[in-house]
């Protein structure tokens, strides 16, 4: 695969390419937050940045996306018709995130036409973490700042210019179009290396994540769950942030002749989410759906998909009202 | 791997058949007719569907009509939310969605050649209606040796299908038992809670397999009768109930433990129930 180097005072050009062929996606700062937006201008990203606040998955999988439109009983599937998506400057612990979800919405006997219409021909361009955050911890879920799963290219930052590596054919053969980018030298890819070791260094110690599926078998009446519930708010701030949350809400807006059917995200720290008609709710009390929390991301995904539910974003650690850190949690639940 | 765009796109259908089941009129069978004859699918008892009022949503139904009955599609429909009472609103000829069919079926092929002891209670004999239908058609009765349905209500007026299954009491291809909470004046037939009917009946375990649904409350009780009477719990089926909104194991709610019971169920084995610590 080739490896390349794009100078930094080209990136513009390389955004203005990409905007011609994509719906290019890459963070933007808007009053304090760090999301990934539409490009128009190459200024107005920054690549400068540790990670966007809101997880990028919201490009392919909409917080509020109308599935299907409806009139005097017929209806219309509704699907995303515009360009192709490029993602520039992915975290690899997103990047990682998007496999999963992929796995989820287009594995178990059904395809979800939606995200497939969004993901299938996306362009993942990565952007390799030399700096991390004190609320990383990727190294614990197979993951690395330097990692490459999900992406078409990774990008290193390395001062001047940024180091191109093809991960797939499709990144492979968008870098084979860039003819004035120059082979990455010997040298560049010792200072890559070295970046990847300081980064990882800087990650928390790793803890024994393999011996988590199997503790968690043995979990399900353990103290635990009520002790972090009663701290919980079941505010879902965790769940709206978290990369791998996939549940969702099917919700009608309109009246009987005409209007929309939408789906939105949802998540299961809600009483409603399983709230029956007859009032009965098989997760009734907040230990319940705090379980069911960290059993779908460190038991449940892992039975399934054979992956870990969890990237190590560390996104609900920074938001979490009450300060509940799954690092600690994970401790906690080796420590049992 | 079902690959469609029409993926969430409820299929057009038309109530063709209305039937009252109980008096307090909470409980109505509904048929439907499709509006075009080439949506027709093909489905197997104890599936289910996403009956879709658009407007309104969704809401998860087993089917109750048998795969041999091909002219309509059969839901009894409990009125308790939004869409159940939009449902219920709905007249002969009204157009309605239906999403389906959904979810795995009552294991029939391992059933070939062996007793089937039916074991239900209230409004939860719908996708049982369906198996019993199946089973007794003439294509497939020969595969199949003795049925017993045990089907039990507070009182005769919540059993649904009442005039089929005194049809069913009159013929010799199938045992029925009938069974109210409490005797009252007139009533010849079972008193008692199933599960002690069912103890009472004590159908025979060997060569047989049973499938169990009703309330939570009733099946707690009948299981341990089962296993008295001898059913491995791998011969022991249930069909379960979780609320849902993509039916297809993506939105994430119905699930017990890893297992989602839109997808891996509703029909599971006592067997597989065992292996989940989350409560069913």
């Amino acid at each position: 695969m080739k490896k390349l180097k794009l100078k930094k005072k080209n990136l513009g050009d390389f955004i203005n390419e990409l905007t011609r062929d994509y719906a290019l996606y890459a963070p933007q700062e808007k009053e304090g937050t760090i999301s990934f937006s539409l490009v128009e201008k190459p200024e107005e990203i920054t690549l400068d940045y540790h990670n966007s606040d809101t997880s990028p998955k919201e490009i392919f999988f909409p917080q509020k996306e109308v599935i299907l439109t409806y009139q005097d009983g017929n209806s219309q599937p509704v699907f995303y018709e515009g360009k192709p998506f490029a993602l520039l400057g992915v975290r690899p612990c997103d990047a990682k995130s998007f496999q999963l979800l992929h796995q989820v919405f287009s594995t178990k006997k059904f395809e979800d036409p939606y995200w497939l219409t969004r993901f299938k021909n996306a362009l993942i361009i990565g952007l390799a973490c030399n700096d991390t955050l004190p609320t990383c911890f990727c190294n614990w879920l197979d993951g690395s700042p330097h990692g490459k799963e999900g992406m078409d290219i990774l990008l290193t930052d390395l001062g001047e210019t940024y180091l191109a590596e093809a991960v797939t054919e499709k990144g492979e053969s968008l870098l084979k179009q860039q003819k004035d980018w120059e082979e990455a030298s010997e040298a560049d890819l010792k200072q890559a290396s070295k970046l990847e070791e300081t980064a990882l260094k800087s990650l928390p110690p790793k803890i024994e994540s393999a011996k988590l599926k199997e503790k968690l078998d043995g979990m399900w009446d353990d103290p635990l769950w009520e002790e972090i519930a009663q701290r919980c708010l079941n505010c879902g701030a965790c769940a709206y942030l978290c990369p791998t949350c996939h549940c969702f809400d099917i919700q009608d807006e309109g009246n009987e002749k005409n209007g929309k059917r939408i789906r939105l995200w949802d998540c299961c720290m809600y009483p409603l989410f399983t709230k029956e008609g007859s009032g009965h709710n098989p997760r009734k009390n907040p230990a319940d759906r705090v379980k069911q929390r960290f059993m779908h991301k460190f038991n449940y995904i892992i039975q399934n998909f054979d992956k870990y539910g969890c990237i190590g974003c560390g996104r609900c650690i920074t938001y979490c009202p009450v300060n509940i850190d799954v690092r600690e949690v994970l401790k906690q639940i080796l420590e049992t | 791997m079902v690959e469609s765009t029409k993926t969430y796109i409820p299929i057009p259908v038309k109530v063709s058949r209305i039937n009252e089941e109980s008096p307090d009129r909470t409980l109505r069978t509904y048929d439907l007719e499709f509006v075009n004859k080439e949506d027709r699918f093909d489905y197997m008892p104890g599936q289910f569907c996403q009956l879709s009022i658009f407007g309104k949503g969704e809401s998860p139904l087993g089917i109750a009509s048998s795969p041999t009955e091909t002219d309509f599609l059969r839901f009894t429909v409990n009125r308790v939310g939004v869409v159940t009472t939009a449902i219920h609103y709905l007249e002969e000829g009204d157009e309605l969605g239906v999403r389906g069919p959904l979810g795995n079926y009552y294991p029939v092929e391992k059933f070939k050649g062996q007793n089937v002891v039916i074991v239900s209670g209230g409004f939860a004999f719908t996708t049982l209606r369906s198996l019993v239908v199946y089973m007794l058609d003439p294509a497939h009765r020969g595969d199949y040796k003795d049925i017993t349905v045990i089907y039990g209500a507070r009182t005769p007026d919540l059993l649904i299908y009442k005039d089929e299954l005194e049809k069913w009491e009159t013929r010799k291809d199938i045992n029925v038992h009938l069974t109210i909470d409490k005797g009252i004046q007139g009533w010849k037939k079972h008193v008692g809670f199933v599960p002690s009917v069912t103890k009472e009946i004590a159908p025979a375990s060997k060569d047989a397999w049973v499938v169990v649904c009703g309330p939570p409350i009733m099946i707690k009780y009948t299981l341990p009768v089962l296993t008295e009477l001898g059913f491995p719990s791998e011969r022991i089926y249930t069909s379960l109930e979780r609320r849902m909104k993509c039916g297809i194991g993506k939105c994430g709610r119905c699930n017990i433990g890893a297992k989602y019971i839109c997808l891996d169920g509703p029909v599971f084995s006592l067997a597989e129930l065992e292996d989940i610590s989350e409560p069913y």
